[in-house]
């Protein structure tokens, strides 16, 4: 027994310092354009592409950073002809890294006016899909990813992205832009949606009146960890359940198994970085399906609070108005329609300079 | 829990951990840990299945102890009866509940009748069809005297769910596996080294052959109606791979595992697209379930023995129920009923056991005739397992008719990387053929154990290469 342990924990320790070593390799923003431009996360290869070859939009721009919230959710073209100079360079998927990432390629060569950071409705989990393509080993490590299991499933996407890596520059590829260019050069990163959400779905989801079992999760830590059709439970039963949810949470909010608070690391220091460069920073709640409603019969709020939140956060009182199929392209996101009347409610918060 | 998955890379080390640290001297322990490390790793996927695990455990060991309390043939025969009803039950019910009744509609509306029945919106409980069968074989053979009861029930449980073969075989018999549950396990290093071994081939085979494969597979079969011939016969060639990559080397893991902890399973594949005939190939592929439906269906109906037609009735019925068991869809059926048109004149002929060797043995390469013999055994496999893989018959003979068809464009891209993996792969298997699988000689091959380390690195970091574009294993499904 011993001597197998003592062979495998070689092989295995091995593999990690090879997975380590290959993880170590940074690519270029070519391989990255080549590696999103044809998929779901084309707005990345936008966003190199921008920060690359077209600074006059960055410079003295507010900037907007996030997940596919942003993307569809703020209507920079319409920004902009309101005399706000502003940007959206949201990608798809959750992770505040990819906001991190994407602030520092943009202080290195541009100066905006100010960086506008997604406000989730609850801290992000895990790591983005793409974070092994952006980042080194040691550079997300150095910006607060400790070890655990999202590290190590980094650690083995990115071995496998720089052996691909190895082969992509050993055959001397360059990225084909064609079909892209109009795409690539476009002046406004929101992506719109003109699809509308299905019936069923839409009355599933919002949350008027008695609200949604979805909202009422989210807000359980403001109702003693308890639903409401849980009220009338027996004390021991409600006692049983408060406990294990709140078990839960604390046994889920660490970094030792996968990223809860380290999520929250990235966005800080995002910020911490803006500020040493004397960018402005602040951000911004965009709504989802379920805020659109009233009335409630529990506590509610349409984010969680964190300290973050002192630099400034855009939130409107009401997304009532949202209030229509018309406007949603599904449960989590916006479409066009409703990103225009959503974009228009925020344009005096962006003009008010005392922000 | 899949066995290429993060969470299984954890359960594993804790669960051999606990084996043979904790409970090491202790027989009955061990089996109660194998039992609940079984209920854990199926409840992972969904717990609300374990009773059916439960439950067919607890029927067929009451019926073996009552086959064993009496020798009344009626009584010994109602209770075979009970076990077979109850097991092939549960199976019918959430295998082939719906196909018969859509089936029974569409067959009342061809005749102009209108016949309503209910379908039910039933998820097909994982790895259904393999542990039944393996609790049958249990009363079976208890039945049939071949085996003595057993009267430890945490044993027999450990027999039914245990988890490495637990979702997708090797179907093992009573005969074989039980026993092992009451012998004292010690760890022997080479055993161990053999299973890791396996286990580093069988995920080299679903990572990185099978996945790989399947990316290609799922675009051309979802799309065949765009491709022309060439493309077309490339998705069932790269199908083949990934069907033989995903079984086997679910197998290859499974079989590794169970030597991780002092078990030895049957082999389930033997090289079979390397096959002189059909029969050859019939024998080296999915052996578990070809030799169960042999023992258990074919000899008692007199298999190859009696009249012309009796060997063609039972040719067609062994093929057709493995076919069947497959899945609930005709192109099952059609695939078994092909491959007895396959295999009948070599029945017919008495040649179906020309080829009980392995091909080209001691020579490194075959002989013309034996190549011819491999790439037409290997292409008629080919078109049975279009239907394997198609949607629905119509699907499939559309598939057929596009192969033929005048678009002969090769207008589909793809990494030229997958042809050099494949074709290590088969150079690979070609050289460990006579093996029980493709790398277990590799210490006699590459006699410097640094080369040999060299090896399973490369091995290793190919599979981490090719890790995230996981799928489920095929056989899950059945």
């Amino acid at each position: 027994m011993k001597r197998y342990l003592k062979e495998l924990s070689i092989i295995v320790f091995i593999v990690f310092i090879g997975t380590y070593i290959l993880s170590e390799k940074s690519f270029s923003d070519d391989f990255i354009i080549y590696k999103t431009i044809d998929t779901h996360y084309k707005k990345v290869a936008w966003n190199l592409n921008t920060i690359n070859n077209r600074k006059e939009l960055l410079d003295n721009s507010t900037i907007f950073l996030g997940s596919s919230i942003v993307q569809g959710g703020i209507n920079d073209s319409l920004l902009n002809s309101a005399g706000i100079k502003a940007i959206n360079m949201g990608v798809p998927h959750n992770g505040n890294e990819l906001t991190l990432y994407f602030q520092n390629r943009i202080l290195k060569s541009s100066t905006p006016k100010k960086i506008i950071y997604l406000k989730g409705k609850i801290p992000y989990s895990g790591l983005h899909k793409l974070t092994p393509l952006l980042y080194t080993s040691s550079q997300l490590l150095k910006n607060g990813q400790t070890i655990n299991f999202d590290y190590l499933n980094f650690l083995f996407k990115k071995s496998k992205l720089s052996l691909e890596y190895f082969a992509y520059n050993l055959m001397g590829r360059k990225t084909d832009y064609d079909g892209h260019e109009s795409f690539l050069s476009k002046s406004f990163g929101q992506i719109n949606v003109t699809n509308e959400i299905l019936e069923s779905d839409y009355y599933k989801y919002i949350g008027t009146g008695e609200g949604t079992r979805v909202d009422e999760n989210f807000n359980l830590y403001l109702n003693d960890y308890l639903y409401k059709t849980e009220k009338n439970d027996s004390k021991i039963v409600k006692t049983l359940k408060r406990f294990k949810r709140k078990t839960t949470q604390l046994i889920l909010k660490n970094n030792f198994f996968f990223n809860i608070e380290n999520q929250q690391k990235f966005i800080r220091n995002a910020a911490e970085n803006a500020k040493k460069r004397e960018v402005n920073n602040e951000m911004i709640y965009i709504p989802i399906l379920i805020d659109v409603g009233s009335n409630y019969s529990y506590s509610r709020s349409y984010y969680k609070k964190d300290p973050l939140d002192d630099n400034g956060i855009i939130h409107l009182d009401s997304y009532n108005f949202l209030a229509n199929r018309d406007y949603w392209d599904d449960k989590d996101h916006l479409n066009q329609r409703g990103s225009e009347l959503f974009t228009e409610r925020i344009i005096p918060y962006l003009k008010d300079n005392n922000r | 829990m899949i066995f290429n998955s993060f969470d299984f890379a954890i359960f594993l080390p804790i669960v051999f951990f606990l084996y043979w640290f904790v409970t090491k001297n202790n027989l009955k322990l061990q089996n109660l840990l194998i039992v609940a490390a079984s209920y854990v790793f199926y409840g992972w996927w969904d717990y609300r299945f374990l009773s059916l695990i439960a439950f067919s455990s607890i029927v067929d060991y009451s019926i073996g102890i009552a086959l064993n309390n009496t020798e009344k043939k009626s009584s010994r025969k109602i209770l075979l009866i009970t076990s077979l009803c109850t097991n092939l039950g549960l199976l019918g019910f959430f295998k082939y509940y719906n196909f018969f009744v859509s089936n029974f509609e569409s067959a009342f509306s061809f005749f102009g009748y209108k016949f309503e029945g209910y379908t039910l919106d039933i998820i097909l409980p994982v790895g259904i069809s393999f542990y039944t069968f393996q609790t049958l074989s249990y009363t079976i053979d208890v039945y049939r005297k071949n085996l003595n009861p057993t009267k430890d029930f945490i044993a027999f449980s450990a027999f039914v769910s245990f988890f490495p073969q637990l979702v997708a075989g090797p179907i093992e018999r009573a005969s074989n596996l039980l026993p092992q549950f009451f012998k004292k396990r010690n760890f022997n290093y080479n055993f161990a080294v053999d299973g890791t071994r396996q286990i580093l081939w069988g995920l080299f085979k679903k990572v990185v052959i099978a996945d790989q494969c399947a990316i290609y597979v799922n675009t051309i079969f979802d799309n065949s109606e765009h491709y022309g011939g060439v493309v077309l016969i490339l998705g069932a060639l790269l199908f083949a791979f990934q069907i033989y990559g995903d079984f086997s080397g679910y197998s290859d893991i499974a079989i590794g595992i169970s030597k991780l902890f002092g078990f030895n399973l049957m082999q389930n594949f033997a090289f079979p697209y390397f096959s002189r005939d059909i029969a050859e190939f019939w024998r080296r592929w999915h052996i578990s379930l070809s030799t169960w439906f042999r023992d258990y269906l074919y000899i008692p109906l007199g298999g190859s023995r009696g009249s012309l037609g009796k060997k063609i009735r039972n040719t067609f019925i062994i093929f057709l129920v493995s076919g069947f068991w497959h899945g609930a869809n005709w192109t099952f059926i059609v695939w078994g009923g092909l491959n007895a048109l396959y295999f009948l004149p070599l029945l017919l002929t008495k040649k179906n056991r020309h080829n009980l060797d392995t091909v080209a043995e001691n020579r490194l390469l075959p002989t013309p005739k034996e190549l011819l013999q491999l790439l037409t055994t290997f292409s008629i496999t080919l078109i049975a397992w279009i239907f394997f893989r198609a949607e629905n018959i119509g699907h499939a003979f559309s598939y057929l008719k596009n192969i033929f068809s005048s678009n002969s464009s090769m207008n589909f891209e793809m990494e030229y990387s997958i042809f050099i993996l494949l074709l290590f792969f088969l150079v690979i298997e070609w050289l460990g053929r006579t093996k029980l699988y493709a790398i277990a000689s590799v210490e006699q091959t590459l006699k410097s154990k640094s080369i040999r380390w060299v090896f399973y690195l490369v091995l290793c970091f190919t599979i981490i290469g090719y890790m995230d574009n996981q799928q489920d294993f095929i056989y899950f499904q059945f």
